[in-house]
């Protein structure tokens, strides 16, 4: 009776160490992402001004692939193969577009980069919602699939406005197929030690809309639901490393 | 009830308690004599459709669907014993009741149509039309207590079956309780929910033969021009975008999420008459949000909307063909249908094409699946 209840105690103590080794060993990393316009977060009550449009922004989703951390030999870490931002799943009073989280159990120690795809990388994008159980993400936001063309749509950016010239704009951009996808990587030093970590990230649709001075006329081409022409898709999902900074 | 009704039922009850080779539940209510051996059940569906995720807690057995079935068709949840799951959700109706609104044991008339139950397991939003409902086991316990449905209490529903010569043994055999004392609400919801699980496609139709081989063949031309318009694919000959597929493409035909389709007019947010999601959430934003539905059998579904309005496809797409009414938090993708020279709406060519090609989602095997159809009939 004695030897099992010391065996059992020493059982007991062996868990709880390795317990605390596989804590003191990893890292909760969370990275944050919060839609903006103009470093402001995007209520979607309020109109911004799209070059000569005044716009609200009603809906935002953007998939994300290959989210890894880059280590100072140059490996790599996982953190998600893909994720689903939907700014718009509103649970509360407010009419702000979500600060969406995702938490990561990383292994400690200097991380120099995070690289990140925008969009879904060819092998994902090469299946359909039916590929999944359906609480899959890719099979759950079947919203997020284009039939016809085989495609997820990898950004969706939905909302109305007016301009001098086009007192009515319903603009609905959505982004999708393989040649669209890019990948990021931004320099930024993580260095984890245990300690919880937060990396808060803003994503400035201003960028998307706006390079070099030049603003996208909303009001002259407010729609791109297709394939077929992906010149629009292109710009906008370049344009996302840019938009994506540090907040 | 009719005669020929209780007739059938007796004979039910009567053939089940035979079958128990003349066991019976002994006075304190004890079932371990009855076996507990649970039979897995694997739910048969199309092959293009997704992998139905079954909850950890209420996997599925042949016990469980067979006792899920007994109670969606028994109006013995409801307090004066005439309306039963079944009397909203009719196969033949596409397992609604084609009413505009559904009616309860009172009389008493809800706001909302009935949704049809054909591949709701599918389903990982929010159920009901405003979501307020996490679950499918969630939503399979409220219309007992809810007063404008079965208005009855649970307690009351409870006691009438543990006192039941059949349905302990039932619920023993599907989730092994040693006494029917521990019959609970819960198990009877979990037992509804494995059968409502088994409501799926039989992947026959034209529209699912066609989602699982994209041979354009299976439909005729006027269908084919539906679909284009459908999926916003055919512009380049001269088709506009009738934008369903935002909210209703897929094998499932929903995307199950939920959207302000332009039904009510609305100044401010705060002023639609039925709030929907937007209640549900207390969240401002998604007021005038409701849970896009399948299509699937669309044709067997009418009348249509969440409150039954449009009595046909063709006032639906009146409606869509409109644009929809005002309001600040409508779908962009709403909009005066049609393209130049028409830009007004669509053509009568078009409507007709998009009807028909809405009817190619007709799936009568469905809907007559021995196995779904009422067990005291």
């Amino acid at each position: 009776m004695k030897s099992s209840f010391l065996l059992l105690s020493a059982a007991i103590l062996l868990s709880v160490t390795g317990c605390d080794k596989n804590n003191a060993d990893t890292t909760l990393l969370t990275l944050s992402f919060t839609p903006t316009f103009s470093a402001k977060q995007i209520d979607s009550k309020e109109f911004y001004q799209v070059g000569d449009a005044s716009c609200q922004f009603t809906r935002y989703t953007l998939f994300l692939s290959d989210l890894a951390l880059v280590a100072e030999d140059n490996s790599e870490y996982m953190l998600s193969e893909v994720e689903f931002l939907n700014f718009n799943e509103d649970t509360d009073a407010t009419t702000l577009m979500e600060t969406i989280k995702r938490s990561y159990r990383v292994p400690n120690g200097k991380y120099k980069a995070l690289k990140l795809g925008y969009g879904l990388k060819a092998q994902l994008n090469a299946k359909s919602p039916a590929d999944f159980n359906s609480d899959h993400v890719l099979a759950k936001e079947s919203g997020q699939y284009w039939d016809s063309w085989r495609s997820y749509i990898f950004m969706k950016i939905e909302g109305k406005g007016s301009s001098a010239a086009h007192p009515s704009i319903n603009m609905a951009y959505h982004c999708g197929a393989d040649p669209v996808y890019t990948t990021d990587t931004k320099n930024l030093t993580f260095d984890l030690n245990g300690t919880e970590s937060n990396t808060d990230f803003v994503i400035d649709l201003a960028r998307i809309f706006e390079e070099n001075g030049e603003w996208f006329d909303v009001g002259g081409t407010p729609f791109t639901h297709s394939v077929n022409d992906l010149k629009i898709g292109e710009k906008f999902m370049r344009r996302l490393s840019k938009a994506v900074q540090v907040k | 009830m009719s005669r020929t009704y209780i007739l059938l039922y007796w004979s039910l009850v009567s053939l089940l308690l035979a079958s128990s080779c003349r066991k019976k539940e002994t006075a304190d209510g004890d079932l371990s004599q009855y076996a507990y051996a649970p039979t897995p059940y694997v739910i048969k569906k199309p092959a293009h459709f997704p992998e139905m995720v079954i909850p950890n807690d209420n996997p599925m057995t042949v016990q469980g669907v067979a006792l899920g079935r007994m109670l969606f068709y028994d109006p013995i949840l409801s307090a004066d014993s005439t309306m039963s799951c079944s009397s909203c959700h009719l196969p033949q109706g596409n397992f609604t009741d084609n009413r505009p609104v559904s009616a309860g044991i009172d009389g008493q008339v809800g706001k909302r149509s009935s949704m049809s139950l054909l591949n709701i397991g599918f389903n990982r939003n929010p159920f009901f039309w405003d979501g307020r409902a996490a679950s499918l086991e969630e939503q399979a316990l409220s219309p007992v207590e809810d007063p404008i449905e079965m208005h009855n209490t649970w307690a009351n529903a409870l006691e009438d079956l543990r006192n039941h010569p059949v349905y302990p043994r039932m619920f023993r055999e599907a989730f092994g309780m040693n006494n029917k004392s521990e019959i609970t609400k819960e198990h009877a919801a979990k037992a509804i929910a494995q059968f409502e699980r088994i409501m799926v496609s039989s992947g026959t139709s034209k529209y699912d033969r066609f989602m699982a081989t994209r041979d354009g063949n299976i439909f005729d031309e006027e269908e084919l021009d539906g679909y284009l318009m459908f999926v916003d694919e055919g512009q380049s000959i001269g088709l506009p975008d009738a934008e369903c597929a935002h909210c209703h493409g897929g094998p499932l035909a929903t995307t199950n999420n939920f959207f302000n389709n332009g039904l009510q007019a609305a100044a401010t947010l705060d002023d639609f008459k039925d709030k929907g999601q937007g209640a549900v959430l207390n969240a401002p934003q998604k007021n005038g949000f409701f849970r896009a539905p399948s299509l699937i059998n669309i044709a067997l579904s009418a009348p249509y909307f969440h409150d039954g309005r449009a009595s046909s496809l063709d006032e639906v797409l009146d409606h869509y063909n409109s644009g929809g009414k005002p309001s600040p938090n409508k779908d962009v993708l709403l909009h005066v249908l049609g393209l130049p020279p028409n830009p007004q709406g669509l053509t009568q060519y078009q409507r007709q094409a998009l009807i028909k090609f809405l009817h190619t989602m007709t799936d009568t095997a469905a809907i007559n699946n021995p196995e779904l159809q009422n067990p005291f009939k």
